[in-house]
C-alpha cells in the first residue's frame, strides 16, 4: 500500500512538474512590454510569441507618448507581419483600445510606423516614442486561476506528506554506504550545476541574441543540475526514488522527456524556433528525463545480470 | 582488498548477499561493496553484520598482518 502511495506520488508530482512547465508556456496573460522606439526607425514590429493564441480572443491596450508632432500608425497582424491586419489604428499622445481580437493563427504581430503630421520626411532629432502594450486575455482566466490555485492546494500537502514519509524513512531508506555515495553525487550536481551556469552566463554575454531568458536559464541549468545527481547517484547503487522496481519510476521519467520532446518538435515543425523560447528548455527537459529514464532502465537491467551472477557465486 | 571471512561466514549459513542484506537492513550492492573491498563500513554496521552472522568482529573483520 505504502509502495502504490509512493508511485501515486511520484506520478503526480512528475505531472506537476511537466505541466508546470507547459502552462507557464501557453498560458501567460496581462503581458506588458515596454518599448522606446528611436523615431529614426520608421518601422518596427514586434512578435507577441510567447503565448500559443489559436482560437483565443485577446485584446491590447497601447499607450502611445512621444512627440505631438508623429502619428504612430499601428497594425496587428497574426500568422505573419505581411498578414491582412485584424486591427489597425492611428494616434498621437493617446491610449488606443483594440478591444476584443479574435486570433486565428500562430504568433501576433503588432507593427509601428510613424510619420510627421505635415508629411515631411522624417529627421533624426534623437527623439523617441514610447509604446506601452499592455495584452489581456479574458478567455479561461477563470479556468486557469482555479486550476492553479488548486495545484498550490494539492502541491503543498503532497510536498509536506513527501517531506515527512522521507524524514521518517530516513535511516531505513538508504544505508550508510549510499548516503556517501549520495554526498558524492550532490556535489557532483552542484559543481556541473555552477559550470552550466557559467557557461550560460558567459554565452549570453558573448551572444547579443541568445534566445534565453534569465528564467530560461535557470530552469535549464536546475534540469541539468537534477538529471546529474539522479544518475551520478544511481551508478553508484544510491539509488533515487525506489530501490525496488525502479522501472515505473523509469518508464515515467521516459514518459516525460518524449512528450516534452513531442512538444519541442512541433513548436519546431510550426516554424517556434528562435521565437518561442520555451522550446529550448522543452528539448534540454526532454534529452535529461530521457537520460535519466535510459539510465535507469540499463542499470536495472545490469543489476540484474550482476545479482543473478554474484548470488550464483555465492 | 577482499573480504572472504565475511563471504565465507556468509555462505556457511546458506545466506544470499540479499538475506545479508535485508538482516542488517542495508542493500545488496553494500554487501557486495564489502566482500569486495570496495566499501569500508562504519563499526555500526559491521556489529549489525557480526551479530546477523553470530561472530565477532575478529573473526570478520581482522586482517593479519603479512
Amino acid at each position: 500500500m505504502k509502495k502504490k502511495i509512493r508511485i501515486a506520488m511520484i506520478v503526480i508530482l512528475s505531472a506537476i512538474v511537466w505541466l508546470s512547465i507547459v502552462l507557464m508556456v501557453v498560458i501567460k496573460g496581462n503581458e506588458y512590454i515596454e518599448q522606446n522606439i528611436p523615431i529614426d526607425h520608421i518601422h518596427r514590429t514586434i512578435c507577441i510569441d510567447y503565448i500559443i493564441p489559436v482560437g483565443k480572443e485577446c485584446g491590447f491596450s497601447i499607450d502611445i507618448d512621444g512627440p505631438e508632432k508623429y502619428v504612430s500608425n499601428i497594425n496587428i497582424s497574426t500568422g505573419s507581419m505581411d498578414a491582412e491586419p485584424i486591427f489597425t489604428a492611428s494616434g498621437t499622445n493617446t491610449t488606443i483600445n483594440t478591444g476584443k481580437l479574435v486570433v486565428n493563427d500562430q504568433d501576433i504581430y503588432i507593427s509601428f510606423d510613424h510619420d510627421l503630421d505635415d508629411g515631411d520626411t522624417i529627421i533624426d532629432e534623437g527623439e523617441q516614442i514610447k509604446y506601452t502594450v499592455n495584452m489581456y486575455s479574458d478567455n479561461y482566466q477563470l479556468i486557469k486561476r482555479i486550476l492553479c490555485g488548486l495545484a498550490v492546494i494539492a502541491a503543498l500537502p503532497l510536498i509536506a506528506l513527501v517531506i515527512y514519509s522521507i524524514n521518517k524513512n530516513y535511516e531505513n531508506g538508504y544505508d550508510e554506504r549510499q548516503l556517501k555515495a549520495q554526498g558524492v553525487a550532490y556535489m557532483n550536481a552542484f559543481f556541473v550545476t555552477l559550470f552550466t551556469a557559467i557557461v550560460l552566463g558567459m554565452v549570453s554575454m558573448i551572444m547579443d541574441d541568445l534566445p534565453l531568458t534569465i528564467y530560461e536559464s535557470s530552469l535549464i541549468t536546475f534540469m541539468i543540475g537534477f538529471a546529474t545527481f539522479v544518475i551520478s547517484a544511481d551508478v553508484k547503487d544510491a539509488y533515487f526514488g525506489f530501490r525496488k522496481k525502479r522501472l515505473p519510476l523509469a518508464i515515467v521519467f521516459g514518459i516525460v522527456g518524449i512528450i516534452s520532446l513531442i512538444v519541442a518538435v512541433i513548436g519546431f515543425a510550426n516554424g517556434l524556433a528562435g521565437r518561442s523560447k520555451y522550446i529550448s528548455v522543452m528539448v534540454v527537459d526532454a534529452v535529461c528525463f530521457i537520460a535519466v529514464s535510459t539510465e535507469m532502465i540499463i542499470k536495472t537491467i545490469r543489476d540484474k545480470k550482476k545479482e543473478a551472477l554474484e548470488d550464483e557465486e555465492s | 582488498m577482499k573480504n572472504l571471512k565475511l563471504k565465507s561466514a556468509r555462505a556457511a549459513l546458506d545466506l544470499s548477499q540479499q538475506d545479508l542484506a535485508d538482516k542488517v537492513g542495508v542493500s545488496r550492492q553494500t554487501i557486495n561493496a564489502i566482500e569486495k573491498g570496495d566499501y569500508n563500513p562504519t563499526i555500526k554496521l559491521c556489529l549489525a553484520i557480526c551479530k546477523a552472522l553470530g561472530k565477532t568482529l575478529d573473526e570478520l573483520f581482522w586482517e593479519e598482518e603479512i
